[in-house]
């Protein structure tokens, strides 16, 4: 057990017995990568800070039944703030998936993966077309790329197995290329 | 393509969280959470002040359950089942529990009846051999009956009750005997009868002294009791048809009213029939001194006529319990 998780289990312990220090401690380890993941999903700051106040909130009632059996402290956090983020839209009442298909492959006439690295997108670009990803992928993205999830862990949150989260990153970059494909078109135009 | 569209949404997906947001944040959430703590502490210590309780309850329950259980076990036990010392302690601290000499004296007087429950309990189930210790028992429970009632009417109390009490007790107990005499073996008998002093030779003198049929067991002079009295006791018993009323031969009221009863072979359970006995005994009061032919005779009711031997001269009561409830000497 990494010193991190022996100090998180340590502050996790305390809460359970009443702690507030200990569970302030656990709020500053991770208000950042919270509201970071939150602010990313419903943009506005005022819905992010509502969202978040809620997930510790809903995290200090419910850690008295947190065990280490999981993916550890953060899984179950991320848990609690995803399904507060649905629960955001639900409220909202507009809540969009993707139109996209969940299986795509390359089409034959998409670039060379090397003519696309060489593209550098504009950030809106692609915080756009992470917009477009399926709820599920977006998660995946999210997880994985802002905080370096391990799949286990971003299993843990969305409650499937590691395979299926193999298989949403896969089809999530997937997606991102063919949504960002037309605009690398429009920019530079095949000349063939 | 891949990897570098990977980098680039990392750098995309960073999100610059404003320190005021997180600051003000953090108030509020902390704000909120320590007034939830509040709440959650109280749940806290309540959880876990109540959390054990079910189980506290339930071992209390058990244990109560046990105990009632078998104390009631026990209170059924006589000597020779390993409930009946159980029984005994209980009894004990019933005594103990109560606080005054008056009520302690009818606590014995209690016990005294069921060291007599026993005496039939075990002589029924073919065990003999404990009749002497409950004998024995059953006389150390009058006598400290007597010690408790005696403190008690020196500090002034009304024991009236308790005496009325130790006499029916004393007439169940010989009535009890009477018939568990028959049932014992004839050396148990034969040796429960010398040292009640009612030997065979002396029913034989009662009996023609009283002029009348001898019943079988005679009647035994309980702890403390005036032995003449009860003897000629069972012997006006004997001469009694109707089983309520009697002469003695010696012309004891109370022993001619207890003798028929236990002659006739009914339950010997007298604990009810103290104040008839008593009244009855008032009559002789009335009567005794001039009553009394030396023949018991055939009585119509023990209450208004009864058959003496002579012995209307009032004798000094060994105590003052029998002098009061029994009356054997003082007729």
């Amino acid at each position: 057990m990494s010193n991190e998780k022996k100090e998180l289990a340590r502050l996790v312990k305390r809460c359970q017995k009443g702690d507030l220090e200990a569970f302030e401690g656990i709020y500053n380890r991770f208000f950042d990568r919270v509201y970071a993941y939150v602010f990313r999903q419903v943009d506005t700051a005022a819905d992010t800070e509502d969202i978040v106040s809620g997930v510790f909130l809903e995290a200090f009632e419910k850690i008295d039944g947190f065990t280490w059996k999981g993916a550890g402290l953060a899984a179950w956090l991320f848990r609690i703030a995803r399904n507060d983020v649905l629960d955001h839209y639900r409220r909202k009442g507009r809540w969009q998936e993707t139109a996209l298909p969940e299986q795509c492959d390359y089409p034959a006439d998409t670039a060379h993966p090397a003519e696309v690295a060489e593209h550098n997108w504009e950030n809106a670009e692609l915080l756009d077309a992470v917009k477009h990803l399926s709820e599920e992928q977006r998660q995946v993205i999210l997880l994985k790329l802002m905080f370096n999830f391990s799949n286990r862990q971003i299993a843990e949150v969305l409650e499937k197995n590691e395979g299926a989260v193999k298989a949403l990153r896969h089809r999530a970059m997937v997606s991102l290329k063919q949504i960002l494909e037309p605009v690398y078109q429009e920019d530079f135009p095949r000349n063939d | 393509m891949i990897n570098d569209l990977e980098k680039q949404l990392k750098s995309a997906l960073k999100v610059d969280v404003p320190l005021d947001a997180r600051d003000n944040l953090r108030a509020k959430v902390m704000s909120s959470i320590e007034q939830q703590a509040m709440t959650r502490k109280s749940f806290t210590r309540r959880r876990r002040f109540w959390r054990p309780q079910p189980v506290f309850a339930g071992a209390v329950l058990s244990v109560f359950l046990l105990f009632a259980g078998t104390a009631m076990a026990a209170s059924g036990s006589h000597p020779g089942n390993w409930l009946y010392p159980l029984k005994q302690k209980t009894e004990e601290a019933r005594v103990f529990a109560a606080v005054q000499d008056i009520d302690r004296a009818g606590v014995e007087i209690e016990r005294a009846g069921k060291r007599i429950d026993e005496i039939i309990s075990v002589v029924d189930e073919g065990k003999p051999e404990y009749v002497d210790e409950l004998t024995g028992r059953y006389n150390d429970h009058l006598l400290k009956a007597e010690e408790h009632s005696a403190r008690a009417a020196a500090s002034g109390e009304d024991i009236s009750h308790l005496e009325e009490m130790m006499s029916a007790m004393r007439i169940r107990y010989n009535g009890t005997m009477r018939i568990m005499l028959d049932k014992l073996p004839d050396d148990m008998a034969v040796a429960m009868r010398r040292e009640m002093g009612d030997e065979p030779g002396d029913e034989q003198s009662s009996g023609s002294a009283s002029g009348t049929p001898m019943p079988a067991p005679q009647a035994m002079p309980a702890p403390g009791m005036g032995g003449d009295g009860m003897s000629s006791g069972g012997n006006g018993g004997g001469s009694m048809d109707d089983g309520t009323s009697s002469g003695g031969g010696s012309g004891s009221m109370d022993g001619g009213m207890e003798a028929p009863d236990a002659g006739s072979g009914m339950s010997p359970d007298y604990g009810g029939d103290s104040s008839s006995m008593n009244e009855s005994s008032g009559a002789m009061d009335g009567n005794g001194g001039t009553m009394g032919s030396g023949d018991s005779g055939a009585m119509d009711d023990g209450g208004e006529s009864m058959g003496g031997s002579g012995s209307a001269v009032p004798q000094q009561p060994t105590s003052g319990m029998e002098s009061r409830g029994m009356g054997s000497s003082d007729m």
